[in-house]
C-alpha cells in the first residue's frame, strides 16, 4: 500500500514538474518597449564612410542570427567560407556578424528555440506561420520607430508594399528576405528538343495543339534513344504531374499561389481552377498525351535527379515545366560531357498566348515568402535596423552578393563609384560551365551576411534600379546578373549564355505581380488541413484522371476530382484565399486600416 | 525484530559486494534509460494541451481528449487505419514466419562456409537505408525495370505493369520489400535458439527413424517455441508502430489509398505541420493500444501454451 502510494506520489511530483518545466520556458518579456521614433537610441558613428558606403559605427555593432535554409550542411563549412568576409566586415565596417546554421528543418529548430526560450538576434528566412508564432508570443521587435529613424531606405525600397507586412493594427514586426519585383528571367515553359524539331519540318510551336503535334512527329521519328531505350515526349520533374496542369493553366492566364492556382474573374472573384472549363480542357490535353504513349509511365516516381537523368539520356522530346529543368536536364549535361558540343542539340523554350488572357508565366511576388525579425533577445534593434538599410544599396548589393570588391575579384567600384563586374566573371570562365557564377562563388562568397537584402531589383526605388551598375548589367538581384544581350559582345558570350539568346527568339518573359495573392494559415487552423488535403487529393486525383484510357473515362474521373475537393472543403480554401485577397489589396492602398477604424467606430456607436 | 532487519541488510550488502562488477554494469543501463526513456514520459501531458511551443502549458489550454478525438474526425481516418492494420497483419503473419523458415532452413545446411556465407549476405540489406531500397525497388519494378523485362519476355504479359502506381499491388510490395529487408537480421535469434537444442534430441530422433522433417517438426520447432512465443508478445507491441520512410518513398499520388497509414499521416499533418500535441495524441495512443495487445498476447500464450512473459 505505501508503495502505491509512494509511487502515485512520484507521479504526480513528475506531472506537476513537467507542467512546471512547461511553464519555465513560458511567455518572454516581450519586446523593447520602444513606440515612436523619439524613443530610438541614437547609433554611435563615426564620420568615416567605408568603400561600400557603409559609415563606420564608434562601437563594434555586434549581431548574431540564425539564416533559416532546410539544405544547410555544416557550420564549420560555412565559418571557413565566411571567414575572410567576415574579417573584412570587422576592419572595414567595424561590425561582427555571426551566422547560425543547422542541418535540421527550420521549423522545427525553431520551435526548439521558441521551447527553449533561446534564440538570436535576428532570424531571416522564416515563414509567415513561424514569424507569426514570435510575434503573438510578443518575441519579435516592432519595427516601426526604428524604421522611421534608421530604415528610409528600406521603406524605399518598399513603397506601399510595406504595408501588406503589416498587423492587424498596423503595427509591423516583419519583413522581407528577400523583397523586390523579380527581372526580365525565364519562367514556366512547354520546351522542344531544338535539333529534332528541325528534322520533323513543322513550325515553332504556338500553341498547345501544335505542341502536341510537334512532340508526336519527333516520336514517331525517334522512338528509341541509340542505346534502344524508349523515347517519350514528357516526363515529370519531382512534382509527380502536378506540372502538367500548372504550366498549361499559366499560359491560360491564371495565377499561381500558395493555396492553388485560380482564375481571376472579371468581378474580381475568383474560382480554383479545377471548377473551370479550362481546367478540364488542360485534363483532357494532357490526357491525348498519355492515350497516345507520349508521357513517360512512370512520371509518379521520378525524383529530380532521375528527371535530369532522364533527359540528358534524351529519353524524352520535350517538357512541361520550367526553364531550369531545360537547363539542369538538358545543355549543361550535355555541354560537359561533349567536347564537341552542338548548341543546336538543346531544349528550345517556347512561350506564346493560349488564349485572350495574358499568361502568368513568372509569379512576382515582391515580399516574397520568407520573413525576417528582431527579436527580443536583441539589445540593440536600431543597429541591426542601420545595417539593413545599407543592404538596400547597390554596393551593399554587389558586397553581399559576391564578396569585397578588387581587381582580382568578381567586381570593382570604378572612378563613379559604381559597381562594375569583371569581363571574366560576366562573361564566364571558359574552363568553368557554371551558370554565370564561374569560380567566383568559392573565390568570394556569396549571400555573404544577407538579412533583409533586396532579393530582387527593386523597381519603386526613387532611383532607376540600374543605376550604380556598369553596362552591360541591366538588372541584378541576389541570385543572377541580368544580362543586357544588346550590350554586350556576342564573341565573347559563353555558350550557356548564348542559350538565353536563342531561348529569347522563341519565349517572352509573362511576369504578372502575384503580391497581392500572399496568404498564411496557422499550423493548427482548419484551413491548413483542408490545404493540405486538397493537395493530396488533387494530385491523386489528377494523376488517375490524366491516365484514363479513354476521353469519357476521363470526363468521368474529372467530374470524381471535382467531387472529391469540394467533399474537403475546397470552397472554404477558396473563401479564405478571396477574403486574403481583398485585405491585401485594401492594405495596399491603405484603405484597411481606414476600414477598420471606421469599423470600430461603429461598433463604439 | 531490529536484529533480523539488520541481519537482511547485512545479507543485502554481502550481496552488493558480491555482484557488485554486475550493478556496476546495470546501473549504467538503468540510468540511461532512466534518462532517455523514463523522464521523457512526462512529455505525454502534452497530449491533453494545445500546446504551442513557447507558450507555457497553463489550465486554459488544457483540451483533454481532443486531439485523440481530432484523429479520428480526419477524412480518411478509416482508411488510414484500414492500411495500418492490413499491413501490420501482413508484416505479423508473413513477416513473422518468414525469418522462421529461413532460420530453419539455414540449419539444414551443412556446409559451413556456404551457410556462413548466406547468412552474412542475408543480413546485408537490414543495414541498407530506405532510400536506397526504395530506390533499387523503383528501378526493378519501373515500366522498362528487369521485372517487366523478365515477365515480357518470358510472353506472361504484353505491356509493363504498372506495379509501383497501381494501388492494389501496395500492400504485396510493401510486405514483400519490409521481409526483405529485414528477413535475414530477424533470423539470428532464432539460430541462436536452434544452435543451443540438445543434440542429443536429435541422436535420439535419428535412433527412433524419423525424417528430416520429422526432427524439424518434432524437435527443432517446439524446442524454439518459447523463443517464438517471446518474440511475437514482444513484436505485438510495436504492431500499429510501421515507421513512416519506407511508404513515402515507395508511395505514389495513386497509391495514396493505400500507403497512408496512421505514422505517415502523424508525421505529415502532425510534425510537418507543428501540431506536436496531436502528433503526441497518437503516438500515446499507439502505445497504449500496443501495452494492450501485449497483455491480451502474453495472456492468451499463457493460457494456450506454457510460454509467456510475465
Amino acid at each position: 500500500m505505501n508503495k502505491k502510494r509512494l509511487l502515485s506520489s512520484l507521479l504526480a511530483v513528475s506531472l506537476l514538474a513537467s507542467l512546471t518545466a512547461c511553464g519555465a520556458s513560458g511567455d518572454s518579456a516581450g519586446s523593447s518597449g520602444v513606440t515612436d521614433a523619439s524613443e530610438v537610441p541614437e547609433v554611435a558613428l563615426t564620420d568615416e564612410v567605408n568603400q561600400y558606403g557603409w559609415t563606420v559605427p564608434e562601437e563594434t555593432i555586434k549581431i548574431t542570427y540564425y539564416a533559416c535554409d532546410d539544405d544547410a550542411t555544416d557550420q564549420a563549412e560555412e565559418d571557413e567560407r565566411l571567414a575572410e568576409v567576415h574579417q573584412i566586415m570587422l576592419d572595414e565596417f567595424n561590425m561582427d556578424i555571426t551566422k547560425q546554421i543547422y542541418a535540421q528543418d527550420s521549423t522545427e529548430r525553431l520551435n526548439m528555440m521558441l521551447a527553449a526560450n533561446n534564440y538570436p538576434d535576428v532570424i531571416v528566412g522564416l515563414t509567415d506561420t513561424m514569424a507569426n508564432a514570435f510575434i503573438e508570443q510578443d518575441r519579435a521587435v516592432e519595427l516601426t520607430p526604428y524604421l522611421d529613424k534608421y530604415g528610409q531606405d528600406i521603406y524605399a525600397t518598399y513603397g506601399d508594399y510595406i504595408n501588406l507586412l503589416r498587423e492587424e493594427d498596423g503595427s509591423l514586426y516583419k519583413l522581407s528576405s528577400a523583397a523586390g519585383s523579380t527581372t526580365d528571367a525565364m519562367g514556366r515553359d512547354f520546351s522542344i528538343r531544338w535539333d529534332w524539331l528541325q528534322e520533323t519540318g513543322l513550325d515553332v510551336p504556338n500553341s498547345f495543339e501544335s505542341y502536341y503535334e510537334a512532340i508526336k512527329a519527333i516520336v514517331a521519328n525517334h522512338p528509341t534513344t541509340e542505346t534502344g531505350e524508349k523515347v517519350y515526349g514528357i516526363t515529370a520533374f519531382s512534382q509527380e504531374g502536378a506540372e502538367f496542369y500548372e504550366t498549361p493553366l499559366l499560359y491560360m492566364g491564371f495565377y499561381n499561389t500558395a493555396t492553388g492556382i485560380y482564375k481571376l474573374n472579371d468581378d474580381g472573384t475568383i474560382t480554383h481552377w479545377v471548377d473551370t472549363e479550362e481546367g478540364r480542357e488542360v485534363a483532357h490535353y494532357i490526357n491525348k498525351f498519355w492515350q497516345d504513349g507520349l508521357i513517360d509511365p512512370d512520371f509518379q516516381t521520378k525524383d529530380y535527379d532521375t528527371s535530369v537523368a532522364f533527359m540528358s539520356n534524351e529519353r524524352v522530346a520535350g517538357n512541361i515545366g520550367t526553364w531550369w529543368h531545360n537547363y539542369t536536364g538538358g545543355y549543361q549535361v550535355w555541354m560537359s560531357t561533349s567536347d564537341d558540343y552542338n548548341p543546336e542539340k538543346r531544349m528550345q523554350e517556347l512561350t506564346w498566348e493560349e488564349t485572350d488572357a495574358t499568361p502568368n508565366l513568372i509569379s512576382d511576388n515582391y515580399i516574397r515568402t520568407t520573413r525576417v525579425i528582431i527579436t527580443d533577445k536583441a539589445e540593440h534593434p536600431e543597429e541591426i535596423v542601420t545595417y539593413w538599410n545599407w543592404q538596400q544599396s547597390p554596393l551593399a548589393i554587389a558586397f553581399n552578393s559576391m564578396g569585397p570588391q578588387g581587381e582580382d575579384m568578381a567586381w570593382v567600384i570604378d572612378e563613379d563609384g559604381n559597381a562594375k563586374i569583371d569581363d571574366r566573371y560576366w562573361y564566364g570562365d571558359p574552363d568553368n560551365s557554371q551558370f554565370l557564377w564561374g569560380d567566383f562563388e568559392s573565390k568570394c562568397g556569396s549571400w555573404n551576411y544577407v538579412m533583409a537584402n533586396p532579393g530582387y531589383t527593386p523597381v519603386n526605388r526613387k532611383d532607376n534600379p540600374a543605376e550604380g551598375w556598369a553596362s552591360p548589367i541591366a538588372a541584378v538581384n541576389m541570385w543572377d546578373l541580368i544580362p543586357n544581350y544588346d550590350e554586350m559582345d556576342k564573341d565573347k558570350l559563353s555558350v550557356d549564355q548564348m542559350m538565353g539568346v536563342y531561348n529569347e527568339e522563341t519565349s517572352k518573359t509573362y511576369l504578372t505581380d502575384t503580391t497581392v495573392w500572399n496568404t498564411a494559415f496557422a499550423s493548427d487552423s482548419e484551413e491548413a488541413t483542408i490545404q493540405q488535403d486538397v493537395k493530396d487529393k488533387l494530385l491523386t486525383d489528377w494523376c488517375l484522371c490524366i491516365m484514363a484510357e479513354t476521353d469519357e473515362e476521363c470526363d468521368a474521373l474529372y467530374d470524381q476530382m471535382v467531387k472529391d475537393l469540394h467533399d474537403i472543403g475546397l470552397d472554404k480554401l477558396v473563401a479564405a484565399q478571396q477574403k486574403a485577397l481583398q485585405d491585401n489589396e485594401a492594405k495596399l492602398d491603405g484603405s484597411y486600416w481606414e476600414n477598420s477604424a471606421e469599423s470600430t467606430e461603429e461598433a463604439a456607436e | 525484530m531490529q536484529r533480523e532487519k539488520s541481519q537482511k541488510f547485512a545479507l543485502w550488502r554481502r550481496q552488493l559486494g558480491r555482484e557488485k562488477e554486475l550493478w556496476f554494469w546495470t546501473l549504467l543501463f538503468l540510468v540511461w534509460w532512466v534518462f532517455f526513456f523514463l523522464i521523457p514520459l512526462y512529455g505525454i501531458v502534452y497530449a491533453f494541451f494545445d500546446y504551442t511551443p513557447g507558450r507555457a502549458l497553463t489550465l486554459d489550454r488544457f483540451v483533454g481528449f481532443k486531439n485523440f478525438i481530432s484523429f479520428f474526425q480526419t477524412r480518411d481516418a478509416w482508411m488510414i487505419i484500414r492500411n495500418t492494420l492490413v499491413i501490420s497483419t501482413l508484416n505479423m503473419t508473413v513477416g513473422f514466419i518468414a525469418p522462421i523458415i529461413l532460420a530453419l532452413q539455414l540449419d539444414e545446411l551443412r556446409q559451413g562456409l556456404f551457410k556462413r556465407a548466406t547468412q552474412t549476405i542475408s543480413y546485408l540489406p537490414y543495414f541498407v537505408s530506405w532510400v536506397v531500397v526504395a530506390s533499387i525497388v523503383t528501378t526493378l519494378l519501373n515500366s522498362d525495370g528487369v521485372v517487366n523485362e523478365v515477365l515480357m519476355n518470358l510472353g506472361l504479359i504484353n505491356k509493363p505493369i504498372a506495379f509501383l502506381t497501381t494501388g492494389k499491388y501496395f500492400y504485396a510490395l510493401i510486405t514483400c520489400v519490409t521481409i526483405w529487408k529485414s528477413l535475414g537480421w530477424s533470423t539470428i535469434l532464432y539460430m541462436s535458439a536452434i544452435a543451443g537444442i540438445d543434440q542429443s534430441l536429435y541422436e535420439a530422433g535419428a535412433v527412433d527413424g524419423i525424417s528430416r522433417w520429422g526432427m524439424v517438426r518434432y524437435i527443432t520447432i517446439p524446442c524454439i517455441m518459447p523463443t517464438i512465443v517471446l518474440l511475437f508478445i514482444l513484436n505485438i507491441g510495436n504492431f500499429l508502430n510501421l515507421g513512416y520512410e519506407q511508404n513515402l518513398l515507395l508511395g505514389q499520388s495513386t497509391t495514396q489509398e493505400y500507403w497512408e497509414i496512421i505514422d505517415t499521416y502523424v508525421y505529415r499533418y502532425g510534425i510537418q505541420m507543428g501540431r506536436y500535441s496531436f502528433s503526441i495524441a497518437i503516438g500515446l495512443m499507439k502505445s497504449v493500444i500496443g501495452l494492450i495487445l501485449v497483455f491480451v498476447s502474453n495472456a492468451i500464450a499463457k493460457k494456450y501454451t506454457e510460454y509467456s512473459i510475465m
